[in-house]
């Protein structure tokens, strides 16, 4: 007994002087960028700088890394590996865990530390879960989530899950070209399949258009991602599945009108207003063709670019900082009560008094 | 520099045929221009006809417009020659009578010019149509195309030497640079446009496109200069004399000069 109390006092220092580790279970996508690794990231460095130890944590170890597409500023924060064996957490520690590394719940189950859920792409949920099997099974009982809708979805899948969303910001370096934009799409779709289609659709269908150039956003880095959408006077977002929008808000932070189909789960910021939204795939090529004509004609409507700025004030690094490190102070807290009270319990009653 | 600093040179050759039913549309794409240009120069060959119709010409652009009479080369070339001469802007575009610009393409000078202070030539991107207003393609904007010249928007020799379809009418250029490199020949004949380019690019002229409507071109005409090349008996040129054209463009842009060339078929 007297172990197990030395233990709690030991987690509760430790909670207290920010020494408890928060592990952020990261997929590799070789090289590939991705909004939501790029999100992780984000978080840990908002944590670090709030003074919290956060950390990458990645599975396999020839993990690639995001130093070719995030930047170094990334990869320099602090990352471990689960393979090496070396990984130890204990009951002050915490574990966020994707949405999509559902199987790995089951791996970690056993560990004495905190496991958050951080699901941005409702869409994978279920992905790794046995059939009848839900979170809380695994001891989960707080998600993070990044719009209100995926919210919705988590509470009627798991409704013991507390989740709280988290709207994601947009890097200060998505901005307007200084020039004026070029006669340039930039192409983002989920299927590498439909990017082809629409641009060999589109050539052939608008030949008088053949001019114009067609950017898969594919394989870029961050930053040269930002640069070509800057510069483009469109952008194309085919993603039924997705579940917050990155793309279509990076788009119009750099000012380029996005031409999307709706996803099945629309997020809270699309409007009638600040995009082009087709609900008909099919139709995708026309409404290009249509709103090239007009860019070419300098005459898009300037309720558009003005819909669209609106709706990026709302994103703000400085306000997802915030949020992220409320969530982290308000759970280190509540877990400083349950240590406390678990300490408590253990005291013998003499020393209580 | 804004497109205060434009004149516009309007050639006029002569006011019969269809002259009536082009030039009023030429003049109300200036009306409805969204930014004006400085001024307005519409030279005239000199004649009687001409002048009467001029001195009843109702101005409603709303731009300082002055008629000069040209008595000497009255060529579409020697015309423009002429009126560049007379600008004191620092740009000058030329408009053809039969010709409209669209109502934004002094508004995009004024927004493209501060970015791109080294270019010499914003180019429109051109409109090309029917006499009934049919839409036919455009021309000019192929600089836009991935992988079509050394830079893309910008047009350069090399890429020239390859491909010829560019038009000048509607661009805006430099008044000094123009001047610089010899104007327009007129002994060109149908490939005046091109040698002009040809020997800007080789005088480090930077071209580039404004990848916006700009202008609005009446392809062929009847009885236009290129539709008399095409059509009429005793100008029209076959094909072995446009290849020598095209030919003598390629040599001749290395001068300056207008020197007399004639095709000896």
């Amino acid at each position: 007994m007297e172990q197990q109390l030395t233990q709690l006092e030991n987690g509760l220092k430790k909670i207290k002087n920010k020494e408890s580790m928060i592990y952020f279970l990261t997929q590799d996508t070789n090289g590939t960028a991705s909004a939501s690794v790029a999100n992780t990231y984000q978080y840990v460095k908002y944590l670090r700088e709030a003074g919290y130890k956060a950390e990458i944590l990645y599975e396999k170890k020839d993990y690639k890394g995001v130093g070719e597409w995030l930047g170094s500023e990334y990869t320099e924060l602090p990352h471990c590996t689960i393979e090496d064996g070396e990984l130890k957490v204990g009951p002050a520690d915490v574990v966020v865990v994707p949405e999509l590394y559902g199987h790995v719940l089951e791996q970690i189950t056993n560990m004495p530390c905190t496991k958050i859920m951080f699901s941005q792409a409702y869409d994978y949920i279920l992905e790794t879960l046995n059939p009848g099997f839900g979170w809380s099974n695994y001891g989960v009982t707080k998600c993070i989530t990044t719009s209100d809708a995926q919210k919705e979805e988590i509470k009627k899948l798991f409704p013991t899950v507390e989740s709280t969303v988290i709207t994601p910001s947009i890097p200060s370096y998505f901005k307007p070209s200084e020039k004026p934009k070029k006669p340039m799409i930039a192409v983002h779709t989920r299927d590498q399949r439909d990017t082809m289609k629409i641009i060999k659709s589109f050539y052939l269908q608008n030949p008088q258009f053949k001019w114009i150039t067609f950017r898969d956003m594919r394989g870029l880095s961050r930053e040269e991602f930002a640069k070509n959408l800057g510069e483009a006077c469109a952008s194309i977002w085919v993603d039924r599945i997705s579940s917050f929008g990155t793309f279509p808000l990076e788009s119009m932070m750099c000012n380029t009108p996005c031409i999307g189909t709706l996803p099945i789960m629309k997020p809270e910021w699309l409007t009638e207003e600040n995009g082009i939204w087709v609900f008909d795939e099919s139709k995708v090529v026309e409404v290009i063709a249509g709103f090239l004509k007009n860019w070419l004609e300098d005459s898009v409507p300037v309720n558009l670019y003005e819909k669209m700025k609106k709706t990026t004030e709302m994103i703000s690094e400085d306000k997802e900082s915030k949020e992220v490190v409320k969530f982290f102070d308000t759970l280190f807290g509540e877990k400083s009560v349950e240590f406390d009270s678990a300490i408590n319990k253990l005291t013998p009653v003499s020393e209580n008094s | 520099m804004n497109s205060k600093d434009i004149t516009i040179i309007l050639p006029v050759h002569d006011v019969s045929d269809d002259f009536n039913n082009w030039f009023p549309k030429s003049l109300k794409s200036l009306e409805q221009s969204q930014a004006k240009p400085g001024k307005l120069l519409i030279v005239c060959a000199e004649n009687n006809s001409i002048k009467e119709y001029m001195s009843s010409l109702e101005n409603t652009t709303g731009i300082d417009t002055e008629i000069v009479y040209n008595d000497g080369d009255t060529t579409y070339c020697g015309q423009i020659n002429l009126g560049v001469s007379k600008c004191k802007t620092e740009y000058i575009s030329v408009l053809e009578y039969d010709d409209e610009y669209s109502n934004i393409w002094f508004k995009q000078f004024d927004l493209y010019v501060p970015h791109y202070k080294d270019v010499d030539i914003f180019l429109p991107l051109v409109v090309d149509t029917d006499q009934v207003g049919q839409f036919l393609g455009f021309t000019n904007e192929a600089l836009w195309a991935m992988g079509f010249s050394e830079e893309i928007g910008f047009l350069d020799n090399n890429t020239l030497l390859k491909y010829q379809n560019f038009q000048v009418s509607g661009m805006i250029m430099r008044k000094d640079k123009f001047e610089e490199i010899g104007g327009l020949k007129a002994s060109m004949k149908l490939t005046f446009n091109y040698e002009f380019l040809l020997r800007a690019t080789y005088n480090d002229t930077t071209i580039m496109t404004i990848p916006k409507i700009g202008y609005k071109h009446v392809n062929q005409r009847d009885k236009s200069l290129f539709w008399n090349y095409k059509f009429k008996d005793d100008l029209k040129i076959g094909q072995d004399e446009a290849k020598f054209w095209v030919e003598t463009a390629k040599k001749e842009y290395f001068f300056t000069k207008d020197r007399q060339v004639e095709f000896e078929g």
